[in-house]
């Protein structure tokens, strides 16, 4: 778990060098990029979802983090996991469920059961989690 | 020189009547939100209590962001609900309905956030036009079902006030009507509310397990 969380204990190093900086101005986590517009399209208009385009932006938020040095923000894997599945490429979305898991293993109990129903499906139909 | 002394000493007692107001604020009681801290926390669809379709999945698409930037593990709020949907439940009222129990089992989340939306959106009165968001929140344990926290939160946005007395201020109204066609304040104003809602220095949430500063904002 500790070999997971890296970014955040090199921003705890970073913390404790600079404490005055670090207390005066807010500090961001994470780079969220388009992960709220993303939530807001899946959830607003389900069932009219560019898949391509929200994979797309949430695949750069990904990106984002990496090329940043911080962390992909909590939910972001599991979401790209999800818009994956919905393209019926049930490889990728495990891949992205199991990253959720290794950065965030509070998200355990949920990926796990996520991975079992789609074990559970016929790959060719290209189900949902 | 004595209207600068007049506004100095205004000043002063503005500053001393805030500290006073902040002093007589009741002591927040965070002892049984401790005695549960929370790692992660599972955010339903929130209930809507307003006309508006739009509100609903508007304030859920806000609140991520700022619990998440406080140390928390946030589940991905639009999976939850698509899942909640593919198993026969299609409204925030019927998520929220699901017993602790089930979505501890299902989720594994330390604790469960249910929002609802009391306003939403902009009204058009005679004078003026302003947008208005509210949001309540509730987090509860999810082993034992206690109120570990509840806040909830108001933002106003005014708009159109550009004076020119009354028949300004009609125009105003209507100028503002129209443009708001084009651009709808309300999700930036719901964004501020639910970042008010979680980060307010005195009703706000306790920083998270995955915040690098946690437990030096506790009193």
């Amino acid at each position: 778990m500790e070999a997971h969380r890296r970014p955040v204990n090199a921003a705890l190093v970073a913390l404790a060098l600079v404490p005055l900086t670090a207390c005066s101005s807010p500090r961001s986590l994470y780079r969220w990029g388009a992960y709220e517009d993303s939530v807001h399209e899946l959830t607003a208009n389900p069932d009219a979802v560019d898949v391509g385009r929200e994979l797309e932006r949430m695949l750069e938020v990904v990106r984002a983090s990496r090329d940043y040095g911080s962390p992909v923000p909590p939910g972001v894997h599991a979401h790209v996991g999800y818009l994956y599945s919905l393209q019926g490429d049930l490889d990728s979305a495990r891949a992205a469920f199991l990253s959720e898991k290794e950065l965030y293993p509070e998200s355990t109990a949920f990926v796990d059961g996520v991975l079992a129903r789609m074990g559970a499906q016929p790959k060719a139909e290209g189900g949902q989690p | 020189m004595s209207s600068l002394t007049s506004t100095a000493r205004a000043l002063a007692l503005g500053v001393a009547l805030a500290l006073v107001g902040c002093a007589s604020a009741p002591p927040r009681d965070d002892t049984v939100f401790l005695q549960h801290q929370p790692r992660s926390i599972l955010v339903l669809p929130p209930l809507d209590h307003t006309l508006e379709p739009a509100a609903c999945y508007g304030a859920l698409a806000t609140v991520t962001r700022p619990l998440a930037e406080l140390g928390y593990y946030v589940f991905p709020v639009a999976v939850v609900d698509a899942m909640m949907r593919q198993n026969g439940l299609p409204t925030s009222a019927e998520m929220q309905a699901v017993p602790l129990a089930k979505l501890n089992e299902i989720f594994g989340a330390d604790a469960v956030l249910y929002l609802s939306v009391e306003d939403w959106g902009t009204s058009y009165q005679v004078l003026t036009a302003g947008t208005t968001v509210t949001l309540a929140a509730r987090l509860i344990d999810t082993e034992t079902g206690l109120d570990l926290w509840h806040q909830s939160v108001t933002v106003q946005k005014a708009s159109g006030n550009g004076g020119g007395g009354l028949g300004g201020l009609l125009v105003n109204a209507l100028a503002t009507q129209l443009s708001s066609a084009v651009y709808d304040p309300t999700p930036e104003v719901a964004r501020e509310a639910a970042h008010r809602l979680f980060l307010d220095p005195r009703g706000g949430l306790l920083r998270g397990p995955l915040h690098p500063e946690f437990g030096q904002d506790r009193k």
